[in-house]
């Protein structure tokens, strides 16, 4: 297993909105579905999941609503909404266009400069 | 919204554990992991909470419960910080709500933003006889400008009436009156409650309309709010009224300060007041006016169109009907009358409470402050058994701020609970304050007090600020506890570090702003002392003065002189009577006069402007024996000069030295100047008199000449002020006094008997409002100064009781302790001492015009002040002291 990296900051909201954008989850299936994408490189605090959880939702990025979970239990389930997914569209670019500026910089030789 | 909080993290935690359970470690040890893993589930709450922004009312009631939960756990620190806090904002609000009744509150009338004053807004019970001025108006100088005015759409005037004679089914009374024209109430906005008002066509000339408004409060004193009241018919002044209307319940007139009973139009003035007939004459000055502004026009081309028109009135339209004397006086004359904004009504109350009101809210400030550190004091000693509360809740993953907002929520409340309490106070302080106030209490309260939003909002703020003033140092200083250090230490620590430096700070402020009151305090009582002491020039005691208005009583001409004559002698006569005399002006009455005059011998060019200019009085027979003027060169006028109306006159010091420097002024002559009576012979001078402070304690004695009340020498308004000597004690005069009069003339019209020392008394009223209130809470503050002292002392010796106990098992000296104990306070109160001085002494200079006979660095004061609050510090320090030094060592030591 690759060592686990510690999330950069800013970047767990993104990921959970990608992570409903694949169909309705509850928390726990949040941060499962993160490191499952992530084949478990991402190491996410539990602590730090909800509270982002409860600000998506007050911003109107994602919905609520109480479901059954797989084993029969009562579960809270996200899920994305119009808003939301505008919102993860330009975060994902935005991201996108930082990565490719970063990465041009790193790999920038002597002669280029 | 919590408990789908709870169900969600709780669902987390469990699935969490399953799985792992499912990979095979066995289920308690799973759960546990599962916990581990997850971290922090309150703090993970709080930030859940944060996160969805609920916390702001969430936490607000829930801060709220728990600040309640505080209180009422605490009932002992709770009662004394509400009851401190209630005394302190009360006084606020109390005198806020005088100052908002006085100097704030617009007039209970139709848009009171457009009403404009014109003239001196405080001369409100003024009459002027003489060259036409310009702050109070004559009738027919208010026609011209009602008449010719482009800036008012209506302006009215009104004028004392006084008291006034009622007479209807069921006996006569006095009631107060104020005489003002017809269009009254149509310009201010009023509509009647019962009946109707005067109106345009109401008393167009002279007499015409003997009708009545009533104030609601003498409708619902006198007919007991009878609605049958509307036509029944009163004599007034013993001429015949028709009551037409009853004003609003909120309406109490244009003047603050004056609750009328009535209003009667100004054309029945000369039916009101027989014998005199203000309606015509130019020289009688008794009204104010009230505007009403144009839409769209300013104040400023209120004046210059007002100043226009009055000086064309006196300089054209009314020239004709004034004397020579006057038209000259006039050419000389600045024409700018006063036009001023009205809203708030007129009053000679704003004008002569307004600088003591603001002293009085400066001090009571500065008792809020002292309740304030109090507060904050003992919110600085609890916060030692709080830190270890806090300390858990730090770390139980409160944040600083959610903490400092907990501490200021309890802050707050215990500000609102004493805002609350002192409202009550405040209330009732307010009526007590305007019962000081009110020179003549017989008529009830003359002022309106009551809440409006700006009273409410003055507590409110007050309230806030005071919870932030004693809040915000305690709760912030806990922000640097450590929750591990604090939950270790067993709350052992108190009194050492900073936080005792603050309670140091707390306490000398204390001690200074007390001083700061208390010397303020001793300052203008002692002003008030030498006021009422201050050597008039004659003996005040056992003399008695009434004012009796012969010419309203009908007589008229030589019927004055004999009636007059004849009530001299009748009170002369009576048992119990030194001396009998009379005079126009009276002692302290408020009424003075004065004219140009020629002195012979006199070289007037060195003279100032004024300097032809002179106060007099005429006087009956033995005037200056009967006061107790000395006479200190020449005589006194006589009953010989009295009746044979000899022109002689008596000049006081003043007067001798400013015309005569050292030289004899007697034998010189001096003439009136009076166009209307050009050919009176002269005055010769028979004697000096030594000068007297006759009309006010304060200023300077004016030069005065005095002449027989029988040469007719000024203007002659028939109407004298009878000065008795008693031999005993006045009061029991008094009654006799009143039977001789009304035996004269069932008829005659007269005012209250008062002693020499009341009419002198009541020129201080403002004075002794303030000394009374500023004493009172200069206990006030001794107290609260004490009881935060007390606290504060008893807390820090409590902390000590350890270190105490060690101390004297180890056989230290009692003496030596108690000092150790002591000499702290004895360091903030020299240090709070010093500061309360000196910032009182700068103070002083704000209210220099109310001191009188001694300096701002008046030693007794200032001594005053520093026993009283050392004694106090001391008690407050030594009881505390004096209980520690008994404490056993051994329990000492056992002591947690």
């Amino acid at each position: 297993m690759d060592k686990q990296m510690e999330l950069l900051q800013g970047t767990l909201d993104m990921l959970i909105l990608k992570a409903v954008s694949l169909g309705p989850l509850h928390g726990y299936g949040v941060l499962l579905r993160i490191q499952q994408i992530s084949k478990d490189r991402l190491e996410i605090q539990q602590g730090s999941l909800y509270p982002a959880l409860y600000r998506l939702e007050h911003q109107g990025w994602i919905t609520s609503e109480w479901g059954e979970s797989e084993n029969k239990r009562k579960a809270k389930y996200y899920r994305l909404t119009a808003a939301g997914k505008r919102k993860l569209q330009t975060e994902a670019e935005k991201w996108n266009r930082m990565a490719d500026v970063i990465a041009g910089i790193l790999q920038s030789t002597p002669e280029e400069v | 919204m919590e408990r789908e909080m709870d169900a969600e993290l709780r669902f987390h935690i469990e699935a969490v554990a399953e799985d792992l359970a499912r990979s095979g470690v066995p289920r308690a040890e799973a759960l546990r992991r599962a916990r581990i893993e997850f971290g922090g589930v309150e703090r993970a709450k709080e930030e859940c909470r944060d996160a969805r922004g609920a916390n702001s009312i969430d936490g607000l009631v829930q801060d709220l419960r728990f600040g309640l939960r505080m209180l009422r756990k605490n009932p002992g620190f709770t009662a004394v910080a509400v009851l401190t806090l209630a005394l302190g904002i009360g006084a606020n609000a109390a005198i806020f709500t005088v100052i908002n009744a006085v100097m704030l509150r617009a007039l209970p009338v139709e848009d009171p933003g457009q009403l404009v004053t014109v003239g001196d807004p405080a001369r409100v019970h003024s009459w002027g006889t003489g060259t036409p001025r310009i702050d109070l108006f004559s009738y027919p100088l208010y026609h011209e400008i009602r008449d010719n005015n482009e800036v008012f759409s209506s302006l009215l005037a009104s004028s004392n009436l006084g008291d006034v004679r009622v007479e209807m089914e069921g006996g006569a009374e006095t009631a107060r009156g104020r005489l003002v024209t017809e269009n009254y109430f149509q310009t201010l906005g009023v509509e009647a409650l019962l009946g109707r008002t005067f109106t345009i066509d109401d008393g167009h000339t002279p007499a015409s309309d003997p009708v009545l408004v009533i104030s609601y409060g003498y409708w619902q004193r006198r007919f007991s709010g009878d609605a049958s009241i509307i036509g029944r018919k009163v004599r007034l002044n013993n001429y015949p009224f028709t009551i037409i209307g009853v004003a609003p319940a909120a309406f109490f007139g244009e003047v603050v300060g004056d609750r009328p009973d009535l209003w009667a139009p100004m054309m029945m003035q000369p039916q009101l007041m027989p014998g005199r007939n203000f309606l015509e004459s130019v020289n009688d000055a008794a009204l104010l006016l009230i505007g009403r502004l144009k839409p769209d026009v300013t104040i400023e081309q209120a004046r210059t169109n007002v100043n226009a028109v009055v000086r064309q009135a006196l300089l054209v339209t009314l020239n004709a009907k004034l004397s020579s004397d006057d038209r000259r006086a006039i050419q000389n004359m600045q024409i700018a009358a006063e036009v001023t904004p009205g809203g708030r009504g007129l009053s000679r109350v704003r004008q002569q409470f307004s600088a003591p009101l603001l002293l009085l809210m400066a001090m009571v400030v500065l008792v809020l402050l002292v309740a304030c550190a109090n507060v904050a004091n003992l919110l600085l000693a609890r916060s030692a058994a709080r830190q270890r509360e806090i300390a858990v809740r730090m770390a139980m993953g409160a944040g600083p701020a959610r903490i400092v907002r907990q501490l200021l929520t309890e802050s707050v409340l215990v500000a609102l609970l004493g805002g609350a309490l002192g409202l009550v106070l405040a209330n009732w302080f307010s009526a007590v304050l305007v019962r000081l106030a009110n020179a003549n209490p017989r008529t009830g309260s003359p002022l309106v007090l009551g809440l409006d939003w700006r009273v409410l909002g003055f507590t409110g703020g007050i309230c806030l600020l005071a919870a932030v003033v004693f809040g915000v140092a305690p709760a912030v200083r806990f922000l640097h506890v450590k929750p591990s250090f604090a939950l270790k230490e067993s709350g052992r620590g108190a009194g050492s570090g900073p936080k005792s430096g603050l309670r140091r700070v707390l306490i000398s402020s204390q001690i200074a702003l007390g001083v700061l009151v208390l010397m303020t305090a001793s300052l203008l009582v002692r002003s008030l002392r030498n006021l009422q002491e201050v050597d008039l020039g004659y003996s005040r005691d056992q003399l008695l003065l009434v004012r009796v208005d012969i010419l309203q009583s009908g007589y008229k001409g030589a019927a004055i002189q004999n009636i007059t004559r004849e009530l001299l002698n009748r009170l002369s006569a009576l048992p119990g009577v030194r001396s009998a005399t009379a005079s126009s002006n009276g002692l302290f009455s408020g009424d003075e006069s004065s004219d140009a005059i020629l002195v012979d011998g006199v070289d007037y060019s060195a003279r100032q402007s004024n300097g032809n200019v002179t106060a007099d009085d005429e006087v009956g027979p033995n005037y200056f024996s009967t006061i107790g003027v000395p006479i200190v060169l020449g005589r006194e006028i006589t009953q010989q000069d009295f009746l044979t109306a000899a022109h002689v006159a008596v000049v006081n010091e003043a007067f001798a030295k400013f015309y005569f420097g050292d030289r004899d002024p007697i034998g010189h002559q001096i003439s009136i100047q009076d166009s209307d009576h050009p050919n009176q012979p002269p005055y010769e001078i028979v004697g000096v008199a030594h000068d007297v402070h006759d009309h006010s304690v304060r200023d300077a004695v004016r030069r005065r000449m005095y002449a027989p009340l029988t040469s007719a020498a000024f203007d002659d308004l028939g109407a004298y002020n009878f000065e008795v000597r008693a031999i005993g004690n006045p009061q029991a005069l008094i009654s006799s006094l009143r039977r001789a009069i009304h035996d004269m003339n069932p008829d005659l019209v007269f005012g209250d008997i008062q002693t020499a020392n009341e009419l002198v008394s009541d020129t201080l009223t403002s004075q002794a409002l303030v000394a009374e209130l500023s004493s009172f809470f200069g206990v006030l503050v001794l107290l609260l100064v004490c009881v935060g002292l007390y606290g504060s002392m008893a807390y820090h010796v409590a902390t000590r009781t350890r270190e105490i106990g060690v101390r004297v098992a180890l056989g230290a000296p009692r003496k030596g302790l108690i000092w150790m104990v002591t000499r702290e306070t004895c360091r903030e109160l020299a240090i709070g001492a010093t500061l309360g001085i000196v910032s009182t002494i700068s103070a002083a200079q704000l209210f220099k015009a109310m001191l009188f006979g001694l300096s701002q660095t008046d030693p007794f004061s200032m001594g005053t002040a520093i026993v009283a609050l050392a004694f106090v510090c001391l008690v407050a320090a030594i009881v505390p002291a004096h209980r520690a030094m008994r404490v056993d060592p051994i329990t000492a030591l056992r002591h947690e």
